[in-house]
């Protein structure tokens, strides 16, 4: 810890030596090495090409669709008007269609964006307290069909002053029961799934039907935290729980605890899985799915 | 046949979403390891902290993570539950004794300990980056008691052969001196004779006393590592053994006790570890060495030749079919770990505390590391070696006083237990192998700097030198 004793008359000193000198006077107490890394925001990384080279492809495929679609019509407007007015309603229809389908999913994708932005948002600091608010807000509006109470937590989330607040009140009563109901779902699929399974012909079938099952698992919690998913935004949400899944939970899909958990809060199961191997294991998926996805669209950070 | 599927399941997401790297931190006592550790995770998850709270505590790291837009690829770094039998390395209690406001150093490592870390990261195409969704790195990592690491340079040897080495060691000094009385107990002992229980049970405490003995004044190279813990009453028996040359029944019971030795080494400490990772950090604190004589330096060297030789040899865990020895496997996870041929990556060796060394000489240090450990890590077939001077956590400030009338450069720290700070001049490092003059008899042991001001919450990290470029170099191509 310190040098070795020196001789008390000053010795030639070597240049090689290590040495320990006597403190300075003023010298401080703590060392400041100056130690300051700057801030690093993991942002998303911004969007690429490939977003303009699909927007571009679509828009030719949509104006080339469209000015076919027009001179069709008028060629049959010289046909004669009655077949010229069929084919603006037939068009027409097809387009309206078009237009409700494309407004769903750009509606799902914006249901999960928002999920995203609010969990930015609470992790965050007190600072972004009205935007914190209006995102939660929002989010309480778009779940109000599961929630029973859900005006009662609007009118409590004025009272909220800080982000700790503001996260107790969403989690308590918000993400609680949308939970609980994202069980029932679990449970529901999970006595279906066993009973599926029990009368399923062949084994090989089990995967088939249990993939189905739980994607229909996955839309039905979706919508229940307010995500409406369609087609394109589902794979997008389960290639999100699958994320989920392998980084939080995924080891525990089959352990004994989890199935004996199912066993006991289906009651159904349990009777089936006595009888039928596998029927057990279908319905620990579907549940246990059920759980995930709920996680999955839950904008709270985990307490 | 359903829990097969659901295996493949899982193996496939493995696959697809997760890349496991087994990192090895190997080193003598003392050498930094658990600090290595305990700073490597802080800093990782300070950089990889929640949108807006991240720093850049591991700049060349961040560099390395760039994507083709200049953004950081990084989406976060968090510390995976504990799983499988090892205990769990305790980073929350090392963190909070190094951040208290009275600091403390983590007390020396008693047993093996893991931590996991996943490291979440876009892939690096913007096709894969849109299609396939982040990627999840996982780190693995071993802290142990670093005396432990020269028992596996004693699996390649006999029991004869290894008596040998030990004794023509033991008798030079400055071994000779402390070994003594092990010695004149060697000298009046029959190897042919029949084996007495008490005699052997009285040498090997002697040889164990001689260990400690030169333990204490500096030596590093001192085989077996377990004869350095205190003799416990829990000991098995096989642990009673010393070296002795020559045959007979009393040395043929050592050998067979050197044998379960060697088993129970391979079993618990080289086959749960040392068979299976894929990159290495070999840390050395040369400064101690350096400053504590010629006969310290010379173990330490002879140290991290055997463990550069290892790498390069394997352990005598046995040579695979392709001739390949065994630590240059890694498991599959596709596999299930079976052993398929899959060379160690990258290896880092690094001179540690570096922080007790002025910037300008640190490439001297580096310089002799180098020095030292190349001609036996040159031959490494596979791995690109790099060579560091590094401190994990930094404790000093460079700076100049006047020594003998002459400016010098110096570090300015305050030594643990005193109030203010001192300046700390090294001396000379030499950039290669130290001359004959160099040598002296002075015995000097490096002071122990209270660490630096850590901010608690772990949100900016722990002050390092060169701990990111270490990290860049060696995971850099893997994440
Ligand atoms: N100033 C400074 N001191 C260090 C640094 N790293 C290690 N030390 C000192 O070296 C001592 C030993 O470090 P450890 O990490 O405990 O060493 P180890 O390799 O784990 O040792 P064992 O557990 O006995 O095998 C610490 O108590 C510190 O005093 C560093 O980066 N800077
Ligand atoms: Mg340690």
């Amino acid at each position: 810890m310190s040098p070795d004793p020196r001789p008390a008359e000053p010795a030639p000193l070597r240049q090689q030596a290590p040495l320990l000198l006597e403190p300075e006077a003023g010298a401080p107490a703590v060392i400041d090495s100056g130690w300051q890394p700057p801030p690093l925001a993991l942002r998303r990384p911004a969007r690429t090409r490939l977003g303009w080279l699909a927007g571009g492809l679509a828009t030719l495929l949509a104006s080339w669709a469209g000015l076919a679609a027009i001179t069709f019509v008028e060629d049959l407007f010289q046909r004669s008007p009655a077949l010229g007015w069929a084919g603006v309603a037939g068009f027409g229809a097809g387009l309206a269609m078009l237009a409700v389908a494309a407004a769903g999913e750009l509606r799902a994708w914006r249901g999960l964006a928002r999920v995203d932005r609010l969990r930015r948002l609470l992790a965050g600091p007190d600072a972004a307290m009205p935007a914190m608010r209006a995102a939660a807000r929002d989010w309480v509006a778009a779940v109000r069909p599961g929630l029973p109470e859900a005006e009662a937590v609007l009118a409590a989330l004025d009272g909220a002053e800080t982000a700790a607040a503001l996260r107790a009140l969403l989690r308590a009563r918000v993400a609680a029961p949308l939970a609980q109901a994202a069980g029932r779902v679990g449970r529901q699929a999970a006595l279906e799934g066993a009973a599926l399974v029990a009368i399923l012909p062949h084994p090989a079938l089990d995967g088939v039907f249990a993939g189905l099952r739980g994607l229909r698992v996955i839309r039905q919690v979706a919508a229940l935290y307010g995500l409406r998913p369609g087609t394109l935004a589902s794979f997008a949400l389960a290639r999100r729980v699958v994320w989920t899944a392998a980084g939080t939970a995924g080891m525990d899909m089959l352990a004994q605890t989890m199935l004996d958990q199912v066993m006991t809060t289906v009651p159904g199961v349990r009777h089936l899985a006595a009888a039928i191997p596998g029927a057990g294991v279908a319905a620990v998926r579907l549940y246990r799915l059920a759980g995930i996805t709920a996680s999955a669209c839950d904008p709270l950070p985990p307490a | 046949m359903r829990g097969l599927a659901a295996g493949a399941a899982a193996r496939l997401d493995t696959f697809v979403n997760e890349d496991r790297i087994a990192l090895a931190v190997t080193g003598l006592s003392g050498a930094g390891k658990t600090v290595f550790i305990t700073s490597l995770v802080n800093n990782l998850l300070a950089l990889g902290r929640a949108a807006g709270q991240g720093r850049d505590t591991l700049p060349r790291l961040t560099a390395a993570l760039r994507g083709p837009d200049g953004a950081s690829r990084l989406r976060g770094v968090r510390v995976l539950a504990h799983d499988g039998a090892l205990p769990a390395f305790d980073y929350a209690g090392k963190l909070a004794s190094l951040s208290a406001d009275t600091p403390a150093w983590p007390a020396p490592t008693r047993d093996m300990a893991r931590i996991s870390l996943a490291i979440d990261v876009e892939r690096r195409g913007p096709l894969a980056r849109r299609l396939a969704g982040p990627r999840r790195v996982r780190l693995d990592i071993l802290d142990y008691p670093g005396e432990w690491l020269l028992d596996l340079p004693l699996l390649r040897h006999s029991f004869a052969a290894w008596s040998a080495e030990a004794l023509a060691l033991l008798r030079t000094p400055p071994r000779a001196a402390v070994a003594a009385p092990f010695l004149a107990f060697l000298a009046g002992l029959n190897p042919a004779g029949p084996a007495d229980a008490v005699a052997i049970a009285q040498g090997h405490a002697l040889y164990r006393a001689a260990l400690r003995g030169c333990a204490a004044i500096g030596l590093r190279y001192l085989q077996p590592g377990r004869f350095l813990a205190a003799p416990a009453a829990d000991d098995p028996p096989f642990l009673a053994f010393f070296p002795l040359e020559g045959r007979g029944a009393t040395a043929g019971l050592l050998a067979g006790r050197f044998a379960a030795y060697q088993r129970h080494v391979r079993r618990t400490f080289f086959d749960t570890r040392f068979r299976r990772f894929d990159r290495q950090v070999m840390l050395v604190d040369l400064l101690s060495a350096l400053h504590a004589g010629r006969a310290a330096f010379e173990d330490t060297a002879r140290a991290v030749a055997d463990i550069a030789r290892g790498l390069r040899e394997g352990w005598g865990g046995g040579l695979r079919a392709d001739g390949l020895p065994l630590a240059h496997h890694v498991p599959s996870v596709l596999l299930g770990g079976r052993v398929v041929p899959r060379p160690i990556g990258r290896v880092a060796f690094v001179a540690t505390k570096a922080d007790h060394v002025p910037a300008l000489r640190r490439e001297n240090l580096r310089n002799l590391l180098r020095a030292l450990a190349a001609p036996a890590a040159g031959g490494l077939a596979g791995p690109a070696v790099s060579y560091h001077a590094a401190a994990a956590v930094l404790a000093t400030r460079d700076g100049t006083a006047r020594i003998a009338g002459r400016a010098a450069e110096v570090v300015q720290g305050v030594v643990l237990g005193e109030a203010q700070a001192r300046a700390f001049h090294v001396g000379d490092v030499p950039s290669g192998l130290p001359p004959d003059s160099f040598w002296s008899d002075s015995y000097f042991t490096l002071p122990v700097f209270r660490p630096p001001r850590i901010v608690a919450d772990g949100s900016h990290g722990i002050p390092h030198l060169g701990l990111d470029i270490i990290l860049a170099e060696l995971i850099g191509d893997r994440l």
